[in-house]
């Protein structure tokens, strides 16, 4: 049992970290896209 | 007072460094494989030589130099200030017979820049490079990126002696991840090697679909896996990633990047489930930040400049570039040139504080590193609350890494020197760069990028650069991997041997 919920934890830890990267790369394309809008607003 | 090294000393020295340099040899005899698979005879001999090289230099060290004691700090730093400059010294050796550098300069160039995970190249020809060169080149990033003594300590010193607990301190790795200092190396390869079987599957399936045959998309997807995610910054290609022209590719390379510039202690806190950590870490947060306000300074003067006014272009533009210089990577979209012709300067001095602050100490990452930012920021504000409160209250200041832990002056002490010692180390060598004739900015462009080890170029790097710089650069790569102590060491060492009292 204690093997299969470290493999588990570490499987869910992969996944956690590789959607962790995703939001980040999400985000900041968002920005970008509000930057756009903003400069060329004003 | 300073002593004269003893001979026990040299020995001990020699003895540990002897057994690194024969790690090294074995390191060198796996690209033999890619050439056999690529049935390439010439440059098998080219890794054999080497090899060969590094195993008699190896065993005729420990020979010499066999002793039992223990390493102190003094000798483990010393030890790894040596066995980086050997490495790079004996990693040139199969570079510069492939035929494809200018000198032996030039291949410890490249060598030192793969070991440091820079990612400056001086390559001549790199698209026709053998494919087993063009392997150890990035191999040489895989080892330099998790350490040449991590891998020393998970393969060859089983014994987990207070000695391998300070040469694995002295590599800049301030935190362990595991009470036991091996373990701690062994977990390092774990983390890379699980994401190097995930990252290589999925850039290979990206290279197919962008067109490439199986087989160079698999071969491309290793290489490409070995700089992004050990933030080192070489390419098979001579046109870096912009060679691809695929989205695909650089949105992975972006995770990969990210995923390489994390704190190998919070990758373990992840891996057994503390996932909390990942939202809590000062040190992220002040990555989150800087990546924020750099992001910020370099898209607005794009966009002043009116270069990229799609987001799509934008974003492959700009935040491409400046990830993978806050990550300390050095991938590219862009042609060298385009930084300083087409990019206006304020978004050179983004993309400059970008590379100078790094990512997470404990990474594969080089520059200022996060958390260091993070603690002086804190420090800063402990200042400014100390000053409004009454005298009589007594403040604390907390951070939380890893752990709740109380922010001491000595933290921001060490934090403030190791700041300026990098600000000094990135003008220094853009004094230099100035001193050859080159503009300001672009000298601490390519000066900053050298010392933090991240590899973006605006095109001084090339191989008819002065020769004079190369090493300047070199030692900048050396100095800005080993943060500074294990050089100042040796340093001390050499003044001690010449001037010390018997």
């Amino acid at each position: 049992m204690g093997a299969i919920k470290t493999i588990s934890n570490a499987v869910l830890g992969i996944i956690y970290e590789i959607l962790f990267a995703i939001i980040i790369m999400a985000t900041f394309f968002i920005i970008t896209g509000m930057l756009i809008l903003i400069v060329y607003k004003l | 007072m300073i002593l004269r090294p003893q001979v026990n000393d040299l020995k001990i020295i020699g003895f540990s460094l002897g057994k690194l340099i024969c790690a090294l040899g074995f390191i060198m005899l796996l690209p033999i494989a890619v050439g056999i698979i690529f049935n390439e005879a010439n440059p098998i001999f080219d890794f054999l030589i080497g090899a060969e090289v590094c195993f008699i230099l190896g065993i005729l060290l420990t020979l010499f130099c066999r002793i039992h004691n223990d390493l102190s700090w003094m000798h483990g730093m010393i030890v790894v200030a040596l066995a980086w400059l050997a490495a790079a010294l004996l990693g040139a050796i199969p570079l510069f017979l492939s035929g494809h550098f200018a000198s032996f300069l030039d291949a410890c160039f490249e060598s030192m820049s793969g070991f440091a995970t820079t990612g400056l190249t001086l390559v001549k020809d790199l698209d026709h490079l053998s494919f087993t060169h063009n392997f150890w080149r990035h191999l040489t990033m895989f080892i330099g990126g998790q350490g040449i003594v991590v891998i020393a300590l998970s393969v060859l010193m089983v014994k987990g002696s207070a000695g391998a607990f300070r040469i694995y301190v002295s590599e800049a790795r301030d935190e362990r991840v595991l009470p036991n200092v091996i373990s701690t190396a062994r977990f390092i390869w774990l983390v890379s090697i699980v994401y190097l079987v995930l990252g290589s599957i999925v850039l290979g399936l990206c290279g197919i679909f962008e067109g490439l045959s199986p087989k160079r998309a698999f071969f491309d997807a290793v290489c490409i896996f070995m700089a992004a995610f050990d933030t080192g910054g070489f390419t098979p290609h001579s046109q870096n990633v912009l060679y691809y022209h695929s989205f695909l590719i650089e949105t992975v390379t972006i995770s990969l990047m990210i995923l390489g510039a994390i704190n190998f202690n919070l990758h373990y806190h992840i891996w057994t489930g503390n996932r909390r950590e990942l939202f809590k870490n000062l040190e992220l947060r002040t990555l989150g930040i800087t990546l924020l306000v750099t992001f910020i300074i370099v898209v607005v003067d794009l966009l002043k400049w009116d270069l990229y006014p799609q987001t799509v272009a934008l974003f492959r533009k700009g935040f491409y570039q400046l990830i993978s210089a806050h990550t300390g990577t050095g991938y590219s979209n862009l042609y060298s040139l385009q930084f300083i012709r087409e990019w206006g300067n304020l978004s050179l001095v983004g993309i400059i504080t970008a590379m100078g602050l790094g990512g997470s100490i404990c990474s594969t990452t080089g520059g200022i590193k996060a958390l260091r930012v993070g603690v002086i920021f804190k420090g800063l504000i402990h200042e400014v609350k100390e000053i409004m409160l009454p005298e009589s209250s007594v403040l604390q200041q907390k951070i939380h890494h890893l752990k709740e832990t109380v922010l001491e002056d000595k933290h921001v002490r060490v934090a403030v020197v190791t700041t300026l010692l990098y600000f000094a180390l990135y003008f220094a060598g853009a004094i230099c760069g100035m001193f050859f004739g080159y503009p300001f900015l672009d000298s601490l462009f390519e000066s900053t990028s050298a010392a933090a080890n991240v590899g973006l170029s605006c095109g001084i790097t090339n191989p008819s650069m002065p020769g004079l710089l190369k090493g300047i650069y070199m030692l900048q790569m050396w100095a800005g991997r080993l943060e500074f102590i294990s050089i100042f060491v040796l340093g001390g060492f050499i003044v001690a041997a010449i001037k010390g009292k018997k």
